[in-house]
């Protein structure tokens, strides 16, 4: 741009009485966000007001408050505020007190009520008092052994009675024994046997027998309570009988001589026990216990307590009051489709043509979406300049080769927003319009001159990496006329005519081409900007391989390229690329495409797996129908039911042959061969 | 012989026909040279392709006159040149 001095023929600036040269009036106004009733103390409610301009004052009715603006989102927060106790669910009944008495437990719990320490009362029964007396009793015994006290327990009386004097005898006598004899009689029969000795022609005494009567050894004495046993003692013998001797006896013969009776009284010691009764007297206090059959309760009053079975929570509420400052009127709402330029690198360029080198009636206009009000060149030609400098906005034209400037300040622009500018030049007057405002006109009667024939740039100074910027672009227009008020209030409401003679819309996937939606198709080129969507490979086989891509919400199709070949241009996102030769690299290229425009694509190479050589199918087992025999060479055939398939994708392209052979035919109990050259194919 | 996918190339070339395919040796049915028969490729026999020549003298049925089963076994192979 060249510089030089002005020639204001006319200069007129429009403001508004604010200063602001917004689209219409920007209003205060106050608005009220509740913070409904919740347990967190701190919380953060995001409201959106069409077109905010900014937040002039908050409040809180308790805690504190503070906020964040994005656009036209205000994100809340609020904080330590003042607990509330709420009741959530529950009641409460009151406690109720009854009396109850004949209660067995000094306790009580029953149909919720509970008394503890109940009074104790005579509910039944009465009390005999202690009786006591002097109790004499006697023991008798066989012995004269007594002891020293025994128990009493008669008539409800018990107690301990101790001897009382010595024992007497009051039955009985002591011990005895004596010897006593002559008693009874008892008697034995006896004979006594000789035996004949031939030697001495004598009997001698052999032995004697006994005979009845049959003598009793023992007699028991019992007399004048003596008892004991007495033993038989001989006391005489009776006549003898002998029997004569035996005529001419034998040696040895034995012969009863004598034969007669011994007679026999009893005698011994004999024993009589002791048989005293011995006496004791036994004397001394009983007593009869004291009795009670008192029966005893409980009574007093029960108490059921109040029952609570509320709950509650800690809740917080919060009332935000805020004054805020918007745009009262349309325009402002436009909501425009746009892309974001670094401020670093990026940039678009339209190339240079003399379709765009009018001497007079032309308007360039552009929206922008700032970040700052830094110095940053909008769009440029180096001739036609729209730029933010100095904390001003200006439009450049160069006019009867002098640089003409119209600007205002830059504070006026909205940051974040959508804001139009645009500049045009009808031959008399060069006017600067923000939004649907004229806001600078110079009057000066000329031409465009275009000394630099620079490329036109969008984002950058044209002749110099320098001055990006920062923000968004949505849209530029070039008209072959000088707007009219009309015709920019419309333009300024979004309405891009493509009337002009070059129009470029920009959003996110025409990062790489900007289509020129006029008919002279001067598109924009995009610089720096990186891939939107990731291309990647699926299914490699050996002879093909499938391409599967991300979509771009943007893109309403996609073109693909294998080398320089275009495969595929939809709406899908895979291409299944085959056939293809083995074990080679591919290099495809995927393109997202709008009708606006077209991203920066996005290039991959992908190799197909190693090939291979192999029988993929052999014909299956087949039957020949039984034949008969009739003695001479027979032929029979059948078909294969299957087909033979062969794969060859091996790189290596030698070629190949397919072999077969057949063993001997041979019977199934094996014991029978057909010689070779009996199977034929 | 048809190709039934892969990229198009020269189709093989079938040997020759009918062939005692129960020797010594493997019988070559079909064969590719270089830079042929690249692909997947199908070989489709025509109607009764396997036969038998029967020689009586070595047809024999059981003793007892019922018939005996023969079998043969067909073994296939690709193999590069």
């Amino acid at each position: 741009m060249k510089k030089g001095v002005s020639i204001f023929l006319l200069c007129i600036l429009f403001f508004g009485s604010t200063g602001n040269i917004g689209y219409g009036k920007e209003l205060v106004k106050t608005k009220n966000v509740i913070f409904p009733e919740s347990t967190l103390a701190n919380q953060t409610q995001t409201i959106n007001i069409p077109n905010l301009l900014g937040i002039e004052s908050i409040s809180v009715d308790n805690g504190e408050v503070d906020y964040s603006v994005n656009g036209d989102s205000v994100e809340i927060t609020v904080s330590n505020g003042t607990p509330i106790k709420v009741q959530t669910g529950g009641e409460y009944i009151p406690s109720d007190t009854k009396y109850i008495e004949g209660h067995t437990s000094p306790s009580y719990n029953q149909d919720g009520y509970v008394a503890n320490n109940l009074e104790k009362y005579v509910y039944s029964g009465s009390y005999t008092t202690e009786q006591r007396k002097t109790q004499t009793e006697s023991r008798t015994s066989s012995t004269n052994s007594f002891p020293n006290s025994i128990t009493f327990n008669s008539g409800g009386f018990t107690g301990p009675l101790n001897k009382s004097g010595s024992s007497t005898v009051i039955s009985g006598s002591p011990a005895a024994s004596k010897f006593v004899s002559g008693i009874g009689n008892t008697s034995q029969g006896k004979q006594e046997i000789y035996k004949y000795n031939s030697s001495t022609k004598k009997w001698t005494y052999s032995h004697s027998v006994t005979i009845a009567p049959w003598i009793t050894q023992t007699y028991n004495y019992n007399l004048d309570e003596f008892t004991g046993p007495l033993d038989a003692v001989y006391t005489s013998r009776s006549a003898i009988t002998e029997f004569p001797v035996p005529a001419n006896p034998v040696n040895g013969q034995t012969h009863i001589y004598k034969q007669y009776i011994n007679y026999y009284k009893y005698e011994g010691n004999v024993s009589k026990p002791d048989t005293r009764v011995w006496k004791q007297i036994y004397s001394g206090t009983v007593v009869k216990p004291a009795v009670d059959t008192r029966v005893y309760r409980y009574r007093g009053n029960a108490t059921k307590p109040a029952i609570d079975t509320r709950t509650y929570q800690t809740v917080y509420s919060y009332q935000v009051t805020f004054e805020y400052k918007d745009w009262s009127v349309d325009p402002n709402s436009i909501v425009l489709e746009g892309i974001p330029l670094d401020g670093v690198t990026q940039y678009f360029q339209i190339p240079n043509s003399a379709l765009y080198q009018k001497d007079k009636n032309v308007t360039w206009g552009i929206w922008i979406k700032p970040k700052s009000l830094s110095d940053q060149t909008l769009v440029s030609n180096g001739d036609i300049e729209l730029k933010i400098g100095n904390q001003k906005v200006y439009g450049i034209l160069e006019i009867n080769g002098e640089e003409v400037n119209l600007g205002f300040e830059a504070s006026n622009l909205h940051l974040n927003k959508w804001n139009l500018l645009a500049l045009s030049y009808d031959g008399n007057n060069a006017k600067l319009f923000f939004n649907n405002q004229l806001v600078a006109v110079k009057s000066i009667t000329g031409s465009l001159q275009y000394d630099e024939n620079l490329d036109i740039v969008i984002g950058k100074s044209p002749s110099s990496n320098a001055s990006y910027f920062n923000g968004e672009i949505s849209q530029f227009s070039i008209w072959d006329k000088a707007l009219s008020n009309d015709e920019i209030a419309l333009v300024s409401s979004g309405n891009f005519q493509n009337s002009g003679i070059g129009t470029w819309k920009f959003t996110s996937v025409t990062n790489r081409l900007s289509y020129d939606q006029s008919v002279n198709k001067n598109h924009a080129e995009g610089f720096y900007f990186s891939p939107l969507i990731v291309l990647s490979s699926q299914e490699v086989s050996d002879i093909g391989l499938t391409l599967k891509w991300s979509k771009h919400s943007q893109a309403i199709s996609y073109e693909l390229k294998r080398g320089k070949n275009i495969l595929y241009e939809g709406n899908s996102d895979t291409y299944s690329d085959r056939p293809l030769v083995s074990d080679t690299d591919y290099r495809y290229t995927i393109t997202p495409l709008s009708e606006k425009g077209e991203g920066v694509a996005t290039s991959e190479t992908f190799k197909t797996a190693p090939g291979s050589l192999e029988l993929l199918q052999v014909p299956n087992n087949l039957t020949f129908a039984p034949m008969k025999l009739n003695g001479t060479t027979q032929k029979v055939s059948e078909s294969f039911l299957n087909k033979v398939i062969i794969k060859d994708t091996r790189k290596e392209r030698n070629g190949w042959k397919l072999q077969v052979i057949a063993s001997p035919l041979i019977s199934e109990d094996t014991f029978r061969l057909f010689p070779e050259n009996t199977i034929k194919l | 012989m048809s190709q039934i996918s892969g990229l198009k190339g020269i189709a093989p070339t079938i040997v020759n026909s009918e062939q005692f395919i129960d020797g010594q040796q493997f019988i070559t049915l079909v064969s590719a040279s270089e830079e042929t028969g690249y692909g997947i490729y199908e070989m489709t026999f025509p109607s009764n392709a396997l036969q038998l020549e029967l020689n009586p003298a070595f047809a024999y049925v059981r003793q007892d006159g019922t018939p005996l089963k023969y079998q043969t076994d067909i073994n296939w192979r690709v193999i590069p040149n």
